[in-house]
């Protein structure tokens, strides 16, 4: 990998925070330098020579050498991207590791993708939070370029949930963290009081697991190598339950719950379903909404008869199902 | 405008932090819009959409809180007193305004 | 470290030179009872001033939602708490409100961020205690301070109902904000280029972009975060008070000084703005007819800004009614109790008094009230209203008459039995 590339304004901002921290003398020569740059007035030349003078501090100040050595440290990612670009984030949000792809960067014969890390830049004055950090992310990175793990950008979605497709992600997002904690844990590395922190996303993304649920953490923590099919099994089906991946027979829309059969269901609800669908059997099972919103139904219309039938209602129960 | 639940650690989001209200400083803020905007000649359909519309998060808050018929009360009492009284302005002439110079007569 | 006169605070205290007075100041008065945060003010300044490239960040002019909002996020909590580090539990106000122009608010006990910095900072940055925001605060003003989360999946839409929460349940109100132009200013104590000067002739602070060199002092002094760095030209900027409107260059006026576009722009009529008298001693000079002068030192119904910094700042608020009262005295010091009472049950001259804001975008000079008739006498919500038929008038600089204000005739509304009658 080629030398990693600092964007401008995360080199001069690192500088002017990591200023104030400077012995007198030293801040007093840095300002000497730099505040000679604003008599130049050719805006080409005088920006060069600010970006000069604030990588020449940066160097100094060797800002960049925990990233440096972070990355240099993980010799197999090195070797499968082109080149490493630091871009400069303007939050926490925006912070993180990702690779962009050959033909986005412009590639010509070299087709490995790019590794570009997004910090902040007061980030690169706490160099005990950046390491950890950064080992953190360059685990996704190294996931996402072992042919092993099997990784894909896009996650499945269904054009008809798209709201499916944000509860798979955000599982798959805290599965993946959970995983990465776990194995830099197992692998001696510090990790603070990550598996705390990790412990209490996965329970509130993972609730429906009920007793299960430590058992589960402690697996993907403890144990699990994963891959990315295996994210995703657990992600888009958390329960472990086999999945009926069709749609459901009365509403038509695709469920990731399997289907309930129509057990349990009482006569009048079903007779309510039939009225609506009459091709519909009660073999053919429904799903879970459905059989919320039907039971719902039935109540409401058992009520509007009650209250019919005890004269407070003028209007008559507006569905003919028999009341149970 | 954020699409996702709130994220605890996020500086950017909103640290939602219980403070100290009752109903009435509701009341109050209320009150106090509603005699601010008819002191200033604001119609009873402006006030009172001051208070319908999202927007405007204190009002709005006040008139979902206590309701539209409280809200209409307040701001009707409110007019009962200061809708009485139309203000006029009366611009003095330009400097160097022609002769007879011009006075400029308009409402609040 | 050489020692001033705080009047907002009734007592000396040090600041890094000497006082040096303007022979008028620049303020202004923001009745915060009528904002409803429409913004225009902050686009009216964003519109003239600092729109190019560079700037997006910045909002000279701004109005934040309180309690949750500010601009940059936090920046009164994050001042107020490391003033509170440095003297724990020593922010309090002492002594009795007096009837003058010095200390009428009572005596300031606690510490100030000049005091605050000589205690706790090392000497190289000793001048005044301050933070610098980092990018995150300075970005997306405004955000989560009104309305709730959308809901997952609706883009480019406001909940209606705002049903997903989180929300705010509690009260709000609107702080209009620009610089405050302080007569002892944290920007220019903290500037190690003496590039931010104070004009003799009206106390407008300015930084001269000539001189600055980005050192960023002025943007971590300004309790007030109104100083801000502009990354391309490595030159921080602040607000000028649109300084050609208040010298009356703008041909429009004659001559005549006019208010900023922050405050010409207001709909909700909120602010006014003025040039006040300056006395030797830097106190107000009496000018019992200045309508500033009136609201802050006769009806004292106008208070400074968290007056506990010690900066002096020249912008006024008249205090929302509905608030609790110990957030207004943190915010506006303690004369609050006095200041809503007073605007709760306005006397016949500050009703006059307050028909003056945004009637003109003159900068009045004086007023005078010709009393007339009484219109209306009843009550409204336990408290006793009397109206008059005053006429107020306004005096521009010059001595000229800018506007006068009058009622125009009662309205007499019938009630519901005798609706529709002949």
């Amino acid at each position: 990998m080629s030398e990693i590339v600092w964007a401008p304004d995360v080199v001069e901002e690192s500088v002017l925070l990591a200023e104030r921290r400077l012995p007198p003398a030293d801040a007093r020569a840095f300002r000497r330098q730099r505040d000679r740059i604003y008599r130049e007035l050719e805006p080409d030349r005088r920006e060069v020579r600010f970006q000069t003078l604030h990588l020449e501090w940066f160097r100094r100040l060797r800002l960049a050498a925990i990233l440096e050595q972070t990355i240099e440290a993980h010799g197999a990612v090195l070797q499968r991207v082109r080149g490493c670009a630091v871009a400069r984030a303007r939050s926490n949000r925006e912070a993180g590791a990702d690779l962009v792809d050959a033909s986005q960067a412009g590639s010509d014969t070299d087709r490995r993708p790019m590794l570009l890390l997004q910090v902040m830049p007061a980030a690169l004055l706490d160099p005990a939070a950046l390491a950890g950090w950064l080992q953190h992310e360059l685990m996704h990175v190294s996931d996402m370029l072992d042919p092993a793990f099997g990784y894909q950008r896009t996650l499945p979605s269904s054009p008809d949930d798209p709201v499916a497709g944000n509860i798979v992600r955000d599982r798959y997002r805290v599965l993946w963290d959970v995983s990465i904690d776990g194995r830099l844990a197992r692998a001696g590395r510090d990790i603070g009081a990550k598996r705390a922190v990790r412990a209490f996303e996965f329970a509130a993304t993972f609730r429906m697991l009920g007793d299960r649920l430590p058992e589960v953490f402690d697996d993907w923590f403890d144990r699990v190598q994963p891959t990315h099919g295996r994210i995703l099994a657990v992600a888009g089906n958390p329960g472990g339950r086999p999945v009926d991946a069709g749609r459901c027979p009365v509403c038509r829309l695709p469920t990731g719950a399997p289907f309930d059969s129509a057990a349990g269901l009482t006569a009048p609800v079903e007779a309510l379903v039939r009225a609506n669908h009459p091709g519909w059997r009660a073999e053919h099972g429904l799903c879970l909404q459905c059989r919320d919103l039907y039971e719902a139904r039935h109540a409401d219309f058992a009520r509007a008869r009650g209250l019919h039938d005890a004269g407070r209602l003028e209007v008559a129960a507006p569905h003919p199902i028999p009341i149970e | 405008m954020p699409y996702a639940d709130p994220e605890s650690d996020d500086p950017q989001e909103l640290v939602g932090v219980e403070l100290p209200g009752s109903e009435a400083q509701t009341r109050e803020m209320a009150a106090a819009f509603a005699e601010e905007f008819a002191q200033l000649g604001y119609t009873r359909a402006q006030i009172l959409a001051l208070y319908r519309r999202a927007e405007y998060a204190g009002a709005h808050r006040a008139w979902r809180l206590l309701g539209e018929d409280q809200i209409v009360r307040v701001v009707d009492e409110s007019l009962a007193v200061w809708g009485r009284i139309r203000r006029v302005v009366i611009d003095a002439p330009a400097c160097g305004a022609p002769d007879p110079p011009t006075w400029v007569r308009r409402r609040s | 470290m050489p020692t001033v006169r705080n009047w907002q605070l009734g007592r000396e205290m040090s600041y890094p030179y000497d006082a040096r007075f303007p022979s008028r100041q620049f303020a202004f008065v923001f009745n915060i009872n009528r904002c409803i945060a429409c913004q225009s003010c902050t686009m009216a300044c964003k519109s003239t001033w600092t729109f190019n490239k560079g700037q997006e960040h910045m909002w000279w002019a701004n109005v934040e939602t309180k309690p949750y909002g500010g601009y940059p996020q936090w920046w009164d909590a994050r001042i107020l708490a490391r003033l509170e580090e440095a003297n724990p539990a020593g922010q309090v106000w002492g002594g009795a409100p007096a009837d003058a122009r010095f200390g009428p608010y009572g005596v300031f006990e606690g510490t100030t961020i000049f005091e605050a910095a000589a205690t706790t900072l090392t000497p190289d940055s000793a001048r005044v205690l301050g933070y610098l925001p980092a990018d995150d605060e300075w970005n997306a003003p405004n955000i989560y301070e009104d309305n709730p989360v959308g809901k997952r999946g609706v883009r480019n839409q406001l909940d209606p109902t705002g049903e997903q929460l989180p929300e705010h349940k509690t009260w709000f109100f609107y702080l209009a904000r620009i610089c405050n132009h302080c007569s002892y200013p944290a920007c220019l104590a903290a500037c190690p280029r003496k590039a931010i000067y104070k004009r003799p002739e009206d106390g407008i602070v300015l930084l001269d972009q000539a001189e600055c060199r980005g050192y960023r002092k002025c943007v971590e002094a300004c309790p007030y975060k109104k100083s801000m760095y502009r990354g391309n030209t490595r030159t921080s900027e602040k607000c000028i008070a649109c300084f050609p409107r208040v010298e009356g260059t703008d041909p429009e006026t004659g001559g005549e000084p006019m208010e900023t576009r922050c405050m010409a722009a207001c709909i909700g009529q909120i602010r006014m703005q003025g040039l006040v008298q300056i006395a030797a001693d830097g106190t107000w000079a009496e000018d019992r007819q200045n309508p500033l002068y009136y609201l802050v030192h006769v009806a004292k119904v106008a208070l400074p800004l968290y007056p506990q910094f010690g900066t002096q700042p020249n912008g006024y608020y008249i205090p929302p009614r509905w608030v609790p009262r110990p957030y207004l005295r943190q915010m506006f010091g303690p004369g609050v109790d006095q200041a809503i009472d007073s605007y709760v049950n306005p006397s016949r001259e500050l009703l006059a008094v307050l028909q003056l804001f945004r009637r003109s975008n003159r900068i009045i000079d004086r007023y005078e009230i010709q009393e007339g008739p009484k219109v209306y006498e009843g009550s409204l919500r336990g408290r006793k209203v009397e109206l008059f038929n005053d006429t107020v008038i306004a005096f521009g600089r010059s001595g000229r008459e800018i506007f006068r204000t009058t009622i125009e005739e009662p309205i007499h509304v019938r009630t519901n039995a005798h609706a529709n009658s002949i």
